[in-house]
């Protein structure tokens, strides 16, 4: 047996996680040692899965060797091309699957994260975000979640960009089933990895652990939409336990879906006002600087007087047309035509039935 | 001696002439009846055995047979019972009924007393009646003020056994018909307006589009955002209803059990609004003797059905039928009824379980809900939804508004311009709305110049619609010409019913 035999072995023993294998391998030096011990101080249980992963040892590499047949491929601390941010976090995971790349060392990497049920407004933000952090060739890191997570990166990769998809379950599952599309995208422009082995199922408790792989894959942490109590909150203290900077995306008093993010901030998370803050801590260049207000004001002299009223009535919150109507004083079919010529030309987006959000 | 009364029997919205007759004889006393009688008809011996009996006829101890012909007809119903009594009375000699039994139709149940008790349908049958050349027909003096409302028959309505005599001497006077003045009075009475309604302009809009060309109609909104109170002042608006609508829908009213002495006619445009636990035969019609369901009362006006998602899928489905042909087919062993089905479909219903959707500061239901709650309303039923708008929340400024609303009457005016364009345009096609236009139908009343074909073009790439929405969204684009008394569809229309069907394809995706 290799030495990544062991390693390997360490990881996907089950009930034993990241911090114990820590533990023990502070204790005894090498996943070989540990392998070595007839007993250990650990718990029973945790006894009893060693002993029983030892006994399926054969299995175990035969099963690992197939992984390959479906495109999934793995490494271990002591690889080459095991991501060295993980190395500095105080669990790095024993093992680490993936489909498609790894995060490249050389590329600076920032991660989107909030809440799954976002408001447009994050929904927005999210995109935005995504969008702007790969023009500028950051890569985006997030857990391929609904919400915040999925629109951050699905607009990263629509952008060219790079992103990587944290999952809570084996790298061979689209989970949730609807960002499967995701899934693909993020395998051909990016990755999706896992500390669990190919078929693991999505189980609740995975997710926290997957969170600390999500901020210590990122150089920066950039919280959009989260409530007062969430997984977000998770993610965030474990980026602070390994050092990583936090941005927290400001919001209103009132707004429960922005609780969270304004806590951070009174706790002293920086607050992010656009993507030039981010660029400039990660020392990136920002392709858009001093260029990004002009295109945007070249475009907008093209619209007619009718369109720029309407967008002027229009914010990042979903407005209905009988709102529009009310401040523009157009009629239906008058601001129906409007409105379509600016969703058109992606000024606006009609979310739901009768309301409209500006996008940014 | 030998006697024969002419009777009704009621088969789904159709009356049937029944021969009641009755032969004495003598043999031993005994009284038989014959003719394919169901249970209830088959008690009708005992019943005016007794009747006749209370009222001081006393029948003389012979043979008597009964039969009621056709016989291959399965009799049903309580409404034979006079027709029965009469036969008996006639073939006894104790009664003298000059021409009448040649002359008129016999309807009505009886107590044990002898009193008469009103029976449902009256409308149908006297109708029948009038059809099959009579000049009269006797019915419960309940039902009289009913039957009185067809014109050319003599409805004459009796209380009780003991003026059957006094029937053909002449001296109980048939009801006038009353049927023009009742309507007259009737007109611009209704107890809801428009103009109760605060704010809602789009949803008011899309009312008014709907009404003129009978598109069906789907509200979308949080819950007290005003869907019902917009549905339900929605026939106001529609064009008043005549005299040959009136009576169409009494006659499902009749059918049902459903009018009464004092309110024997439909005055008003119905609306039905059937809860939403409501099983598919009552919703539709059915039954072992079938009854015309809400669907059929609803006829000629708005059938609103509240909470979509919460009906039976099966009443749901059962819709799609009638929604098409305007009338429900129901096939049973004694034969096919047929039901008036004319309605215009409004239904309302919550975004999601909890009704916020998409303001996610109070909607906290997962993307996976959202979609599961919408999914409950099929496909094929959403597209006969020709119209759907979402209803904002309504502000507290709505809410004690002050000004001056504009009424059902001012609405109606524009509706009934538009009504009469499509009259003038569907003049000898076969249909009458907007709403009822085939694709070939479409082609030929919704041409578009190449401007107009582009830009629909456009609009369905950026809303990704699907084929089907092509056809409703130029039917309903008609109808706002219309409404503006305009001949050609302009751009704007274009876009106002794409507005309609919009947020239906981007809530049911």
């Amino acid at each position: 047996m290799e030495t990544r035999d062991y390693w390997y072995w360490l990881g996907v023993t089950e009930d034993f996680g990241a911090s114990a294998a820590r533990r023990l391998l502070t204790l005894y030096g090498s996943p070989e040692e540990v392998f070595r011990q007839h007993t250990l101080p650990v718990s029973g249980r945790m006894q009893e899965a060693l002993d029983e992963s030892k006994r399926k040892l054969d299995e175990l590499l035969k099963e690992r060797d197939g992984f390959a047949a479906q495109g999934v491929s793995w490494c271990c601390p002591v690889d080459e091309d095991y991501p060295k941010r993980l190395l500095s976090i105080p669990d790095p995971p024993t093992v680490l699957f993936r489909k498609g790349e790894l995060p490249p060392e050389e590329k600076k990497t920032a991660a989107v994260i909030g809440a799954r049920r976002c408001s447009f407004y994050g929904r927005s933000m999210a995109e935005r975000f995504g969008r702007e952090l790969a023009g500028a060739g950051v890569s985006v890191i997030s857990g391929m979640a609904m919400g915040i997570d999925g629109y951050a990166q699905s607009a990263a990769l629509s952008a060219g960009g790079q992103s990587f998809g944290i999952l809570g379950c084996g790298v061979d599952q689209a989970y949730p089933a609807v960002n499967r599309p995701l899934y693909e995208k993020l395998i051909t422009q990016g990755g999706v990895i896992s500390e669990f082995k190919p078929g693991t199922p999505p189980l609740a408790y995975h997710f926290p652990l997957r969170n600390r792989i999500i901020s210590g894959l990122a150089d920066v942490l950039l919280v959009i939409e989260a409530r007062a109590v969430s997984g977000t909150r998770i993610t965030v203290d474990q980026a602070l336990e390994q050092g990583r900077d936090v941005f927290a995306l400001p919001g209103r008093l009132d707004d429960p879906l922005s609780e969270g993010c304004n806590d951070l901030i009174r706790q002293g998370a920086a607050i992010l006002t656009g993507v030039g803050d981010v660029l400039s801590l990660l020392q990136v260049e920002d392709p858009s600087a001093g260029g990004k207000g002009k295109r945007k004001a070249r475009s907008a002299a093209g619209l007619s007087a009718a369109q720029k009223n309407v967008l002027r009535a229009l914010s990042h919150d979903p407005q209905h047309l009988e709102e529009i109507m009310m401040k523009t004083g157009y009629g239906l079919g008058e601001l129906s035509l409007i409105l379509l010529s600016l969703e058109e030309s992606g000024w606006v987006r009609p979310v739901s039935g009768g309301q409209y959000v500006k996008s940014s | 001696m030998y006697s024969k009364i002419n009777a009704m029997a009621l088969f789904g919205m159709d009356g049937v002439l029944i021969r009641v007759e009755c032969d004495a004889s003598s043999g031993l006393p005994e009284m038989s009846m014959v003719g394919f009688l169901g249970a209830e008809v088959k008690e009708a011996r005992d019943r005016v055995r007794t009747a006749l009996k209370n009222t001081g006829f006393t029948l003389p101890p012979r043979h008597v047979t009964v039969n009621l012909s056709p016989a291959d007809i399965r009799k049903e119903g309580t409404s034979f019972d006079l027709a029965i009594a009469s036969a008996l009375l006639l073939s006894a000699e104790l009664i003298d009924l000059g021409r009448l039994p040649d002359e008129a139709v016999f309807i009505g149940e009886l107590g044990l007393d002898g009193s008469l008790i009103p029976v449902s349908g009256i409308l149908t049958m006297v109708g029948a009646a009038r059809e099959a050349g009579f000049k009269a027909c006797v019915v419960p003096a309940g039902n009289a003020a009913e039957g009185s409302l067809v014109e050319g028959i003599n409805v004459i309505g009796l209380k009780n056994l003991t003026e059957l005599p006094l029937l053909a001497q002449g001296k109980i006077p048939a009801l006038p018909c009353r049927i023009r003045e009742r309507l007259a009075e009737a007109a611009g009475s209704d107890e809801v307006d428009f103009a109760e309604v605060n704010g809602q302009t789009v949803m008011r809009r899309a009312a008014e589009v709907a009404a003129a060309g009978m598109h069906n109609l789907l509200f979308v909104g949080t819950p007290g955002s005003g869907k019902t109170m917009i549905a339900r002042r929605i026939p106001t608006i529609l064009p008043s209803i005549s005299l040959e609508e009136a009576l169409e829908v009494s006659k499902v009213y009749s059918v049902c059990g459903l009018l009464s002495e004092e309110h024997p006619l439909i005055l008003r445009r119905p609306f039905r609004s059937p809860h939403h636990t409501v099983s598919p035969y009552a919703l539709v019609g059915g039954g072992s003797k079938p009854k015309p369901g809400e669907i059929s009362l609803a006829d000629r006006g708005v059938l609103f059905l509240d909470e979509l998602p919460e009906f039976q899928k099966a009443a749901l489905e059962a819709l799609r039928q009638p929604l098409e042909d305007r009338e429900v087919h129901i096939a049973r062993v004694q034969g096919s009824f047929r039901f008036p089905a004319d309605v215009m479909l409004v239904a309302a219903m919550n975004p999601c379980r909890c009704g916020y959707y998409p303001d996610r500061n109070r909607c906290h239901c997962s993307d996976a809900e959202v979609s599961a709650y919408l999914k409950r309303v099929s496909r094929p039923l959403l597209d006969r939804l020709d119209l759907c708008v979402e209803a904002p929340t309504l502000r507290y400024r709505d809410l004690v508004h002050k000004g001056k609303n504009e009424s059902s009457a001012e609405i109606r005016t524009r509706v009934e311009r538009a009504r009469a364009r499509q009259a003038e345009r569907f003049a000898g096609s076969g249909i009458r709305f907007n709403s009822r236009m085939s694709g070939k139908e479409v082609r030929t009343y919704c041409p578009l110049d190449a401007e107009k074909e582009n830009y629909l073009k456009r609009i369905f790439e950026i809303k990704g619609l699907s084929a089907r929405a092509y056809h409703r969204i130029l039917k309903v684009a008609r109808t706002i010409a219309d409404l503006a008394d305009r001949e050609n569809i302009s751009l704007e229309d274009i876009a106002e019913a794409t507005g309609y069907r919009g947020s239906e394809e981007k809530f049911w995706r």
